[in-house]
């Protein structure tokens, strides 16, 4: 009976350490997951951010009334650059975002820019980053909602505070960016 | 010790030996679950190289396939022939042929598509097609002619029919699929140049490759009941027959 009963005690103990090591190996896989899935935007960040001076030389020689927009757009860029901390980030890319959005809504005034294939290009090229971006961007939230939400349920919560892990913000749209652009004639 | 009393103490012995590598089995289905659970939806567009998790409808990326007993249009086929044998007052059913094509196929959703190398998924599909021959029983056609261009014979000894019995899965164009795997670039002039941003999920080095037609919760629960199976069924199973080796080897010898 001795033999069952250590046997059991084994089984036991073996499952209370395993569940702990689940528990623990869980929770730091979310947390690189909200890493990964941060560091996959900011690649595709970066890239659009490579087109813009393009964008903007491609823009200049048409749209000569328009310097302060392509000073914004300037501006934004180089916070995005000079920018560090996630939060900075999300700031200049909604100012950002918000510029680039008037500057192809003013551009159906300019028929000459609009004819320009380079520009059509980046055009094309900077919405199409923009959408990827916007995936990844609820990719990163649902990622930081799982983590969230782990690192509040019983018993993850207990190896969470161990390993020091606090709420991560989620990635939210400025009110500006859901609105429509107005455009002034 | 009688004969019957030996066996008796093999299948303990080997209860015991199941129970526990059903247990730590347990672990690693319970890790699988947990990444499952982990992992978000993502877009094809969205996607990034490394473990992905996508939902979407399969097409084949040139001309569909044909499953080969059904003769179905298919994005991926599977099948599993076996026949019951017999030896003594025993008999089981032994698998003589089995198959899994390995063509690559499209997932797509709102957003864009993505290759799917299926070669070493673990695939959880639902059965199509199940055929089976027996003494006495009359198959189907297309069985027949399917297991005739396999070369194998359905009649055995003195014409007499094997008992043969097929299971076919297949994934039709535009049906609903689940993967999870590692998103990796596509091989250069493997392909054209159709498929968003040109990545494939593949085997790779993932933790984990699943493709499955069914939902991703039915796939959480079907891994939520194996691994309170193994983790609690296991424990229980050697410790039930340690005890009951225990007990006969008292009775015997003590």
């Amino acid at each position: 009976m001795g033999l069952i009963a250590f046997v059991t005690v084994i089984f036991l103990v073996l499952g209370v350490v395993g569940y702990f090591v689940g528990v623990y190996n869980g929770l730091v896989q979310v947390r690189h997951n909200v890493d990964k899935a941060w560091a996959n935007i900011d690649v595709l960040l970066k890239q659009r951010h490579d087109e813009l001076p393009k964008l903007i030389d491609t823009c200049k020689g048409y749209m000569k009334h328009e310097q302060s927009l392509l000073e914004n757009i300037t501006k934004a860029r180089t916070s995005f650059l000079n920018a560090s901390s996630i939060e900075d980030k999300t700031n200049a890319e909604n100012a950002l975002n918000k510029s680039l959005k008037t500057l192809f809504a003013v551009s159906e005034n300019y028929p000459d820019l609009k004819a320009n294939q380079n520009f059509l290009q980046l055009q094309g090229r900077v919405s199409g980053l923009e959408n990827e971006i916007a995936d990844r961007r609820e990719f990163f939230n649902e990622s930081v909602t799982i983590f969230n939400v782990r690192i509040q349920q019983i018993p993850d919560l207990f190896i969470a505070n161990m390993l020091a892990y606090k709420i991560r913000p989620l990635l939210e749209i400025s009110k500006e960016e859901t609105q429509d652009v107005k455009i002034q004639f | 010790m009688s004969g019957s009393e030996e066996k008796g103490l093999v299948a303990l012995g080997a209860g015991i030996i199941f129970g526990a590598v059903a247990f730590f089995k347990g672990f690693k289905v319970r890790d699988k679950k947990r990444l499952i659970e982990n992992i978000p939806t993502s877009t094809v567009r969205g996607m990034a190289v490394g473990l992905v998790e996508v939902k979407g409808k399969a097409n084949p990326v040139d001309q569909p396939l044909v499953s080969h007993f059904s003769k179905a249009p298919c994005v991926f086929f599977r099948y599993t022939i076996e026949e019951l044998r017999s030896s003594g007052k025993r008999s089981r059913w032994v698998t003589i042929a089995s198959y899994s094509s390995s063509n690559y196929f499209y997932l797509e959703d709102d957003t864009g598509k993505v290759f799917v190398d299926p070669l070493s998924a673990e695939l959880h599909l639902q059965v199509d097609r199940e055929f089976s021959s027996a003494f006495g029983g009359k198959a189907k056609p297309e069985f027949l002619t399917g297991l005739t261009e396999l070369g194998i014979d359905p009649k055995g000894f003195l014409g007499v029919k094997k008992s043969l019995r097929c299971a076919e899965t297949y994934i039709a164009p535009g049906d609903l699929i689940y993967v999870i795997g590692s998103a990796c670039p596509a091989v250069s002039g493997e392909f054209s140049e159709c498929g968003h941003e040109n990545l494939c999920i593949r085997k790779d080095n993932a933790p984990i490759f699943f493709i499955s037609d069914h939902s991703e919760k039915e796939l959480l629960k079907n891994l939520g009941r194996q691994m309170i199976l193994m983790l609690y069924g296991g424990p229980i199973l050697t410790v039930v027959c340690l005890f009951l080796l225990i007990a006969l080897y008292f009775r015997q010898y003590l």
